[in-house]
């Protein structure tokens, strides 16, 4: 029962893209590429303040001194193109 | 009636615990996969790809891995049953099977289905050679079982240390009846032939263990065998930690956090597994299988550089089938156990 349970539990973080990776940064929380899905997920819902913040901690987190190269890859050129293209996206909504 | 009222229970709590995913949408690469699925022409995943085409809707694709889930635990209950396992030790590992949180991913992540066929075509194989596999049925068995796998994904390859390591198992059984010319090594060494043959066909080892796409040789020839060795096997004990302690689980871990310490206790890990297998392989046959089991399903991922793909949950569930085996395998040495201490008491 307990098993079922908790995969119950678990089962519904696979629900929706949302849930997962809200769910993932607490499992990961320094992880660059799950620090930019969960921020790409908070932009589609419209928070992008918040986005913005999850972005820039997915760049500090892909400068990290252990990360192999392929992996700043996801931390410093996927957080800077979002970051951009959150950063355009922001002024269009000021200017509106 | 005993038996299919445990069942009926395991069924309903396994429908109960998944039914999130009737309502479940596309997460993470499963659009990415979908589309590439109805693009591709390669042979590589054409069984995998096939089914994705026929399963277009979330919803009809969730039914789908769901339903792949249970077909998975019936064959696995086939399978250690043929393999001597009792029937409690048997419901054990089907209930760690259908229940543990570790096997969500393969449920509910659409993408993962290729994962489920690698394991139903490795289960099928694996049960034609538990029993008498020399015969017309027994090689059918093993070979569609093993064209399944491989189909299904590249990594089904590890059907090819599965099945000689199950008829290894099975030795003694049927060794009265079994023909000359098939001796229980011999599969074996067709295996090895196969493993070299395919090294030499991709391009040699070096290509083998720097992945599998263009785009990963450039980035990952910059990693050293022992680097990537040494990550995964922090993977290997997290993973193994989750088995225990489920709450551990997790849709992507972060490797590349794990300490050297957590690292080099992966290693030891496995190599302690693979004592035991050694120590255990003629008092507990079963234990010996059932690590070895373990440690075939990771073994390949320790050497193979595949970029970004450190070991996940659903890429450790041929693993983890290894470890529930185990678990039933305790369970009936507990009994056993529990058996005799009220004997004695009774005595």
């Amino acid at each position: 029962m307990a098993l079922a349970s908790a995969t119950q539990t678990y089962a519904q973080v696979w629900v929706s893209d949302p849930t997962l990776w809200a769910y993932a940064v607490t499992k990961a929380p320094e992880k660059p590429r799950v620090l930019n899905n969960h921020a790409v997920m908070l932009v589609a819902q419209g928070r992008l303040e918040e986005a913005r913040v999850w972005l820039e901690r997915a760049h500090a987190a892909g400068h990290a001194a252990h990360l192999p190269a392929w992996d700043h890859v996801e931390g410093e050129l996927r957080a800077r193109e979002n970051l951009v293209a959150l950063r355009a996206l922001m002024d269009q909504v000021a200017s509106r | 009636m005993r038996h299919l009222t445990v069942g009926l229970v395991l069924l309903v709590l396994t429908l109960s615990a998944y039914r999130s995913v009737w309502s479940a949408g596309w997460v993470y690469e499963d659009r990415a996969t979908l589309t590439a699925a109805t693009e591709s022409a390669s042979w590589a995943r054409a069984v995998s790809n096939w089914t994705w085409r026929m399963t277009p809707t979330p919803r009809a694709a969730h039914l789908v891995n769901l339903a792949c889930h249970l077909v998975i635990a019936v064959l696995l209950g086939l399978l250690v049953r043929r393999l001597g396992l009792t029937t409690l030790g048997m419901w054990v590992v089907v209930l760690a099977w259908l229940l543990h949180p570790l096997t969500t991913e393969t449920v509910a992540y659409v993408k993962a289905r290729s994962e489920q066929l690698v394991l139903i075509g490795a289960l099928l194989a694996m049960i034609a050679a538990a029993g008498r596999w020399w015969r017309p049925w027994g090689l059918v068995g093993m070979v569609g079982g093993s064209v399944l796998a491989v189909g299904a994904e590249p990594s089904g390859v590890v059907v090819v240390l599965l099945v000689p390591l199950v008829i290894w198992y099975g030795r003694h059984r049927y060794w009265r009846e079994v023909p000359l010319w098939a001796p229980w090594w011999f599969p074996a060494i067709i295996a090895a032939e196969l493993i070299l043959g395919g090294i030499l066909w991709y391009g040699g080892l070096r290509a083998v263990v720097n992945a599998d796409t263009e785009a990963g040789l450039a980035v990952v020839t910059a990693v050293t065998w022992w680097q990537w060795g040494l990550a995964q096997s922090g993977a290997v004990w997290y993973w193994c930690l989750a088995v225990v302690w489920p709450a551990f689980v997790t849709p992507d871990l972060d490797v590349d956090r794990l300490s050297g310490l957590t690292r080099g206790m992966g290693v030891g890990l496995m190599l302690a597994g693979a004592v035991i297998a050694v120590r255990c392989h003629r008092t507990r046959p079963l234990v010996t299988l059932a690590l070895l089991w373990t440690l075939c399903a990771i073994g390949p991922r320790l050497l193979v550089q595949t970029p970004r793909s450190y070991l996940n949950a659903a890429q450790f569930a041929s693993a983890f089938m290894g470890v529930t085996l185990l678990a039933g395998v305790g369970a009936e040495h507990l009994r056993e156990r529990w058996t005799q201490h009220i004997t004695e008491r009774g005595v």
